[in-house]
């Protein structure tokens, strides 16, 4: 789904600006700026609390901006107009016991939800729920089927899923990321959260990183990746100039290396046309490249002070 | 647009339905039981014979006639504490209860604005409460010429507008509170204390001086349910009453309108 990125210039359909939420003294978001483009996904990553659920909330005018504006398809977002162009599916997710899906999705096509109703016949069948039994009486992987039906069956230009695939098994959210590039080639805009890259890695065109309420990135998967830490394992024929190899190779600026189990385990970011300068002095036995872990991308913008909210939300 | 109207009433009949049911029981149990003590004059002496601070309290009038009878048995505490216990429950689930329950995001995440919804939901809480007021007098209209209960329609219907209205009005602050706040218990709380607190004003200041001015304050007050079974429809009573309802129910909808809902 990544071969979308780099298209051409796509109609914005969520246009958040400088958005500031808060909530008393406790932390909201601090001036997000974020655009979505039509016929993409963007993720929106972000550890627990990191103010992904208060943006989403935001944009359905569930907690009002103190500041910011935000723009539906050209409809001010205060505006219920706006919410006729939005799926939506909390993370929370929660229904009433006693009603049974159908009722449930009457429920909220009557609030002006507009669900298609061959579209509920048919994700249901594709979820593999039954939608006549009591909500309250299922798992909550099929509550989450359920929810998923709400936030598919409408034709939606905008689709919000709050960590949609918590409670579902593979075999579901292999479905669901069928679901999700439908919508998208349809020209739906998804809007995903998760607290997990994996989840995103596959899906995403672009990941939005939220950091304590700030927005300290927006970039696509392959700039993410560019910033992923790569490691090389290598072994000199002669043992002895190992500790020789590891302080040229420490000497270049953004490596680091170390002696571990007389290999020498280097750790770069960028390009390895120095540390290949440096190996080609030595004779080496054997060299290992292990893959940038874009976890780790993502721990550097949660901790590394370079990307910390400076005057952030309190 | 009264589709939320329509939704909540499907997802709450049998609710409503068996309150009714209980309402129609309790109160031909009631009526019926007048028949045993019709024309007793024992009941008018004992009463009588209590300090006029709890006559004040018990609704003040005799026990011996049917109209004294419906306004001490029925209609000065005990069917409007049945009624408020389910208005107050009802006003502060319909929206602090889905709040709390988070259902309410999914509902707002809908195209629909908060003070639809907020007018919907008072007009299905409105709903209840007049089938219920209306189940009061049911039974004692039905049941009126065998038990000798004799009060002219026209005053039981007076009764029951004072007893909507008064019921109304608190229901009112119970889902202002709540909806206002986004806290069920709260509102659940203010509702049912300020019943509590102001009953024993009304009913004290009758008798105790410094307590009387005070009386204006209280709901019960103006719940003038004797005016209505002995003379005529209190209009002006019943005027108050909706009045107060729907300032309380505007800025209750004005906090909502303006809060962030709870996550």
């Amino acid at each position: 789904m990544n071969s979308r990125t780099g298209a051409q210039a796509r109609q914005i359909v969520l246009d958040v600006k400088d958005v500031t939420v808060r909530y008393g003294s406790a932390r909201g978001i601090d001036d997000v700026s974020l655009q979505v483009p039509a016929g993409q996904v963007t993720g929106l990553l972000g550890p627990n609390g990191s103010g992904k659920t208060t943006l989403l909330r935001s944009i359905l005018d569930l907690v009002h901006p103190t500041k910011g504006t935000i723009d539906v398809v050209g409809t001010d977002s205060r505006r219920p107009r706006a919410r006729a162009c939005i799926s939506y599916l909390p993370g929370d997710l929660s229904f009433p016991g006693r009603l049974s899906g159908h009722s449930l999705l009457r429920r909220f096509s009557a609030a002006g939800g507009a669900l298609d109703s061959t579209q509920i016949e048919n994700l249901s069948k594709r979820l593999d729920i039954d939608l006549s039994r009591p909500v309250g009486t299922l798992s909550r992987g099929n509550q989450q089927k359920v929810g998923l039906v709400l936030a598919f069956a409408k034709q939606a230009d905008v689709l919000l899923l709050d960590e949609p695939t918590s409670g579902l098994d593979p075999l579901l959210q292999r479905e669901f990321a069928v679901l999700v590039t439908e919508v998208v080639e349809r020209g739906s805009a998804v809007v995903l959260s998760s607290h997990v890259m994996s989840e995103l890695e596959d899906l995403a065109d672009r990941v939005a990183v939220l950091r304590e309420g700030r927005l300290v990135a927006v970039e696509t998967i392959e700039q993410l990746r560019a910033r992923a830490r790569q490691r090389l394992r290598v072994r000199t024929v002669d043992p002895n100039l190992a500790y020789t190899c590891c302080e040229r190779i420490n000497a270049l600026p953004g490596v680091d290396a170390r002696i571990a189990d007389s290999m020498i385990d280097v750790t770069y970011i960028g390009d390895v046309d120095g540390i290949v300068k440096v190996l080609a002095g030595f004779s080496i036995q054997t060299i290992e490249s292990v893959g940038g872990e874009l976890d780790e991308v993502l721990l550097d913008f949660y901790s590394d002070e370079r990307y910390a909210p400076t005057g952030g939300a309190a | 647009m009264t589709s939320m109207l329509v939704s909540d009433l499907r997802l709450r009949w049998r609710s409503l339905l068996w309150w009714t049911i209980a309402v129609l029981a309790l109160s031909a149990l009631v009526a019926s039981f007048y028949k045993s003590i019709a024309g007793e004059n024992a009941y008018a002496d004992v009463f009588g014979s209590l300090p006029e601070s709890l006559q004040g309290l018990l609704g003040g009038v005799d026990l011996g006639t049917p109209v004294g009878y419906l306004t001490t048995e029925m209609y000065s505490f005990f069917m409007p504490a049945v009624l408020l216990v389910f208005a107050i429950g009802r006003a502060t689930s319909t929206l602090a209860g889905e709040e709390e329950n988070h259902t309410l995001d999914l509902l707002l995440a809908q195209p629909i604005s908060r003070t639809a919804l907020y007018v919907q939901k008072v007009i299905g809480l409105l709903i209840g409460i007049a089938i219920l007021s209306i189940a009061v007098a049911v039974p004692v209209v039905a049941l009126g010429g065998w038990a000798e209960l004799d009060v002219p329609a026209a005053n039981l219907w007076a009764a029951t507008a004072q007893l909507f209205a008064f019921v109304t009005f608190l229901a009112m602050l119970a889902l202002a509170v709540s909806a206002g706040l986004g806290r069920r218990s709260v509102g659940m709380g203010v509702a049912a204390g300020l019943a509590f607190v102001s009953y024993l004003i009304d009913g004290f200041g009758k008798s105790i001086d410094w307590l009387e001015p005070w009386r204006v304050l209280t709901p019960w007050y103006w719940y003038d349910v004797s005016a209505a079974l002995t003379e005529s429809m209190p209009w002006g009573s019943f005027a108050v009453l909706i009045a107060a309802a729907t300032v309380v129910g505007a800025l209750g909808l004005m906090g909502f309108n303006r809060r962030n809902l709870h996550a």
